[in-house]
């Protein structure tokens, strides 16, 4: 077992990173407070570099690390892409919203990095405690940074309301760790693997798996667990938001898929289940995201729905499901983070985030509303944006794993109608509606280079996403097929669920 | 021994549940705070019964200790909260918490039991294959810190280590938040929309 | 030992399974004797050394030299009237006084004074001492609260804030020993400081394999940080008198304030104690081997009762090491003014902290190397 062997094969982007936290750290407690933006410019430095380090990681082998607590395979590399993808969007946002912090601007960029490496480790945890601290590291950075803005009392509620329900979700999600080990008496998920098929199924395993399927599902804001959502996007700083309803979510994703897939993939009750959360997940978010009048709660609601997309794609658990899944992430982690950059333009500039504060928008500033209409057609997943293909493609998935998920198919189209609604109410504020006198819109938007470049490559990527479908289809395919679905025949499952009746 | 073993045990496990039940039946949240104290002491004693010397030991400096204190510190903060009478008399809500948390604990007896059809410690639900004597001598003689430390720095060296990341920002939040001139910290979107 | 306590009952006709649960309780009965006998020791010694340093006469009228006066003392606390006021709350205000008392209690059952006097041998000795000592913490803090008093109330949570601080620059010091020691049993650590440095003359004493040696940082900052967790002068913020009247004790008189007063004083004994054990040798001899070994080999045969006499010398030399240490505690509240609440602080976390961390490291690469045998 070398460290170094494992560092450099597995670990690298992980320890850049690292190194990195370490050196944002010290830069920011030597640094004067006007200087304080140097660890911005760090911070992006280092992210792109840690991007690059990639290079040196084999991309289509399996290699676990440091005694199997890490795996790296194609799935969770494109996965840490993404999310350090999502990461360099979200320093590049807070650039201009962390101007006005004076005194405490180093800390900001510091945590997001050190939830970012929370993130990381989570899509690759091989083992229930690294996949506990991993959760851990992300959750408590994030609701530091929830709470960022702390004179603000929408802040302060979105910070206690985000620590309060993942607290308790951890709790939960531990004790069903914790039934798990009890079972099989081991931590690493490769040993639970090559332990659990000689296990007579029984109440405790489906226990152990809703229990750990409410941990996940608080981080993606599923349904029964989606309380927090609207008052954290709300109320946290708007680059934290966006963070939050994006590289959180596909840190969950990446876990939750791997545990899924490998550990509770043989009986079927279980993705009974996801489908169950699944299309409560998308119905209420959309239903709730009608009636909305503030965007940001109106795109914390988007984002839950989105996830109960992605969570259609989990519960047929093929092959193409997943890649379909890492297809959708792709494509979702663009066009949000377009949507966020805009709102952040919107609110930075003018202090606003209501709905009705877009009218007329369109007559103002043109080019602003076309980027922000674009990302909403794709979140509504209109034809020829990449939204449009990542939806087809996993509903194809859906469609082609049998006739018993037919209705999922019914449920999730309709659902994208429903959807269509409240995405074209605000292109429709910007650009049928006029400005009555009610919004104070003045001038033109000065935008900051670094949010303007952020919406200029997400709208432009979420274009050509559309455009090259075909080959971002194949890179999630190839990743996909790095995944091994241990499910067992039709029939044994059957007699599986026979056997709880009993 | 075994005799003193099971009446140590019930002994233990007597005082635990009736100050568990105290934590939240107790009037005054002093009171609460008190009766977690020797909650948190008597779970400290049932790892004691089950050899883990270290895990008893980390268990009153952490949660006896250091948790109580904090609880004991943000009561006393809060002046008019300890005063406050805590026992809110059969709410209907009161009455659907007993039920959820009943039905909840129904289901675990239900799992654990294997459908109440074993005593618990014929149970083969879990995979708890006992050691053997030469391991539970070694235990006590020896004591479990060396295993832990041993699995820390090797099985576990990588949450260990991410471990020093996670306390790095839960301090630099805590710090963040206490911090005192940070008058800008205002989220100004909001902000404008309260002045409005 | 066991046998011939078994053995009684059995003469007696008492069930065995009442010798079982009886056999444990004797030690603590030892352990709560000797803990009167060094409270009242000390009491005694603390004024005769303060009056003696501050050139004053001190107790001289009780007894010869005023031997007797804190036994006086402590009949005047124990037949005193029990005042609580009214607004007390009075459950916790009775309790309080009973939770700072009763870890301390454990903690002198777990401190080796000789190779055998040891009334509870645990493998993670060291650690539990650490965990019950900042258990009193939470009494002393449930006491200020409960006398519903300010000054009480100040004084409760200065000590704990205080406590919390200088806890930390002391445990990470202790870990360098459990580094070198490679143990966290407290006789283990005595025995692995034994032998020297080399087998030739004069260098295999045992003083120069005291832990002292590689940790001395270590041993500053233990000593600094002990005088603070026993709250005294220059650390007796909890209780200034010029501030706060007496602290969380304000409002406890008769036998709760003397339980205050004697966990105060074992307190500082224990941690002296600790001291000696950790740093110095605990019960072994300066010297390579116990001078009653070399005196009276030759002159006592019987093994057994050579053993005894070792046993004597154990005690004896671990307590002349602890109450040096004592002395020079004493000696320091004789000279020192109070310290500032902020001053309090940013020495512990800005100081004492960074300190332990460098003596920790410096333990780590000396002990790595002497494995690697590169010294």
């Amino acid at each position: 077992m070398n460290l170094l062997f494992d560092i450099a094969n597995v670990l690298l982007p992980e320890a850049f990173l690292s190194i990195l936290i370490i050196l944002c750290i010290i830069l920011t407690f030597v640094l004067k407070e006007e200087n304080q933006n140097l660890v911005f410019a760090a911070a992006l430095t280092g992210l792109i570099l840690t991007l690059f380090s990639f290079i040196f990681i084999p991309f289509s082998q399996e290699n676990q690390a440091l005694y199997g607590n890490f795996v790296s395979n194609s799935f969770t590399i494109i996965f840490r892409i993404l999310i350090l993808i999502g990461t360099i969007l979200t320093v590049m946002l807070s650039r201009r919203y962390t101007s006005n912090f004076s005194n405490s601007i180093g800390e900001f960029y510091t945590l997001i990095l050190i939830a970012t490496l929370g993130g990381m480790l989570l899509t690759g945890a091989n083992d229930l405690i690294m996949l506990f601290v991993a959760i851990e590291t992300l959750s408590i950075s994030s609701f530091a940074l929830c709470g960022y803005t702390k004179l603000d009392k929408l802040s302060n509620e979105a910070a206690l309301k985000y620590l309060i329900i993942g607290a308790a979700s951890t709790a939960v999600m531990l004790y069903g760790f914790s039934f798990l080990y009890g079972i099989t008496g081991q931590t690493n998920i490769a040993d639970i693997i090559k332990v659990l098929p000689n296990y007579q199924p029984s109440i405790v395993l489906i226990l152990s798996f809703l229990f750990i399927l409410a941990g996940f599902g608080y981080k993606l804001s599923a349904v029964p667990f989606h309380v927090w959502a609207p008052d954290v996007y709300q109320g946290a700083p708007i680059p934290v938001a966006a963070y939050l309803s994006v590289v959180s979510k596909i840190a969950g994703f990446a876990a939750l898929t791997r545990f899924m897939t490998l550990i509770y993939s043989d009986i079927s009750i279980f993705t009974v289940a996801i489908a169950v959360i699944a299309v409560l997940t998308m119905t209420v978010g959309n239903l709730m995201a009608l009636g909305q009048k503030n965007i940001r709660r109106l795109m914390a609601y988007s984002s839950i729905a989105q996830a109960g997309y992605v969570l259609l794609g989990l519960s047929v658990l093929t092959i193409e499901g997943v890649s379909g899944i890492i297809f959708y992430l792709i494509a979702y982690l663009f066009m949000n983070f377009g949507t966020w950059a805009a709102i952040q333009i919107f609110a930075t500039e003018t202090g606003m985030d209501s709905i009705d504060d877009y009218n007329g928008l369109a007559y103002k500033n043109k080019y602003f509303s076309l980027c922000l209409a674009i990302c909403l057609l794709s979140l509504a997943g209109i034809p020829f944006t990449s939204g449009f293909f990542a939806k087809f493609y996993l509903f194809k998935a859906i469609a082609f794993a049998g006739l018993n998920y037919m209705p999922l198919l019914i449920i999730a189209l309709v659902n994208t109608v429903l959807g269509v609604f409240y995405y074209v109410k605000v292109i429709r504020a910007m650009y049928v509606r006029t400005n009555n006198g009610t919004a104070k819109q003045n001038g033109k938007l000065k935008i900051s280079l670094s949010l303007q470049s952020v919406l200029v490559v997400t709208v432009l990527t979420t274009l050509l996403i559309g455009v090259f479908a075909g080959s971002f289809i194949d890179i999630s395919k190839f990743a996909a097929k790095s995944i091994t679905i241990n499910k067992k025949s039709p029939v044994e499952s059957f007699s599986d669920i026979s056997s709880f009746i009993r | 021994m075994e005799v003193i073993y099971n009446l140590f045990f019930y002994l233990i496990s007597f005082v635990l549940i009736i100050s568990a039940l105290g934590v939240v039946f107790m009037p005054r949240i002093v009171y609460s705070a008190v009766s977690l104290i020797l909650a948190f002491i008597s779970v400290a004693g049932i790892f004691v019964m089950l050899n883990a010397d270290f895990l008893a030991i980390t268990q009153i400096i952490v949660y006896a200790v250091g948790i109580t204190i904090i609880l004991i510190f943000a009561i006393m903060l809060t002046g008019k909260i300890s005063e406050k009478k805590l026992w809110i008399a059969f709410a209907p809500r009161t009455l659907f918490a007993f039920a959820i948390s009943g039905a909840f604990f129904v289901t675990i007896l239900f799992a654990i039991t294997d459908g109440f059809k074993l005593v618990a410690r014929e149970s083969n639900i879990f995979s708890a294959t006992l050691p053997s004597l030469e391991t539970i001598e070694t235990l006590q003689t020896e004591g479990t810190t060396g295993i832990i430390g041993k699995a820390l720095f090797t099985k576990y060296v990588l949450p260990f280590e991410v471990l020093s990341l996670l306390l790095i920002a839960a301090m630099l939040g805590a710090i963040v938040m206490t911090k005192k001139s940070g008058d800008n910290l205002i989220n100004h979107t909001t902000k404008t929309i309260e002045e409005d | 030992m066991h046998e011939l306590y078994m053995e009684l009952f059995n003469k007696l006709g008492i069930p065995e399974i009442f010798g079982e649960i009886t056999w444990p309780i004797i030690p603590f009965v030892c352990v709560a004797a000797l803990l009167i006998i060094v409270v009242l020791f000390l009491v005694l010694m603390e004024r005769k050394v303060l009056a003696w340093l501050t050139i004053r006469k001190g107790p001289n009228r009780v007894g010869p030299f005023g031997f007797f006066q804190t036994i006086a003392d402590a009949i005047k606390l124990l037949i005193k009237e029990d005042i609580m006021s009214k607004d007390t709350n009075k459950i916790l205000f009775t309790l309080a006084p009973m939770i700072v008392f009763a870890p301390i209690m454990v903690i002198y059952g777990l401190m080796p004074f000789t190779e055998k006097f040891v009334a509870i041998n645990l493998a993670a000795g060291l650690f539990l001492v650490f965990a019950l000592s900042s258990l009193t913490t939470v009494g002393i803090v449930l006491a200020g609260w409960a006398s519903n008093n300010k000054y009480s109330l100040l004084g409760g949570m200065r000590s704990a804030a205080q406590a919390i601080s200088y806890e930390i620059p002391l445990i990470i010091s202790v870990l360098s020993i459990a580094v070198i020691s490679e143990t966290l049993n407290l006789s283990d650590i005595v025995d692995a400081q034994s032998g020297g440095i080399s087998y030739n003359i004069l260098l295999n004493w045992n003083i120069f394999s005291w832990n002292i040696w590689p940790a001395f940082i270590g041993f500053i900052v233990f000593f600094i940080c002990s005088i603070a967790e026993v709250n005294r002068i220059p650390f007796d913020l909890p209780e200034a008198e010029s501030e706060l009247v007496s602290g969380y004790n304000t409002e406890y008189s008769g036998m709760k304030f003397a339980l205050f007063f004697l966990a105060e004083y074992s307190a500082l004994f224990i941690i002296s104690v600790l001291m000696v054990t950790l740093f110095m040798g605990g019960y072994l001899s300066p010297f390579n081997g116990y001078l009653s070994n070399i005196l009276f080999q030759n002159i006592i045969h019987n093994q057994i009762i050579l053993n005894i006499f070792v046993h004597f010398e154990q005690a004896f030399w671990l307590l002349a090491k602890t109450y040096f240490v004592i002395l020079i505690i004493m000696w320091i509240r004789a000279t020192l003014p109070r310290l500032r609440a902020d001053q309090l602080m940013t020495f512990s976390w800005k100081f004492l902290l960074p300190l332990s961390l460098l003596n920790l490291t410096i333990v780590a690469i000396v002990k790595y190397l002497l494995n690697t045998g590169n010294i």
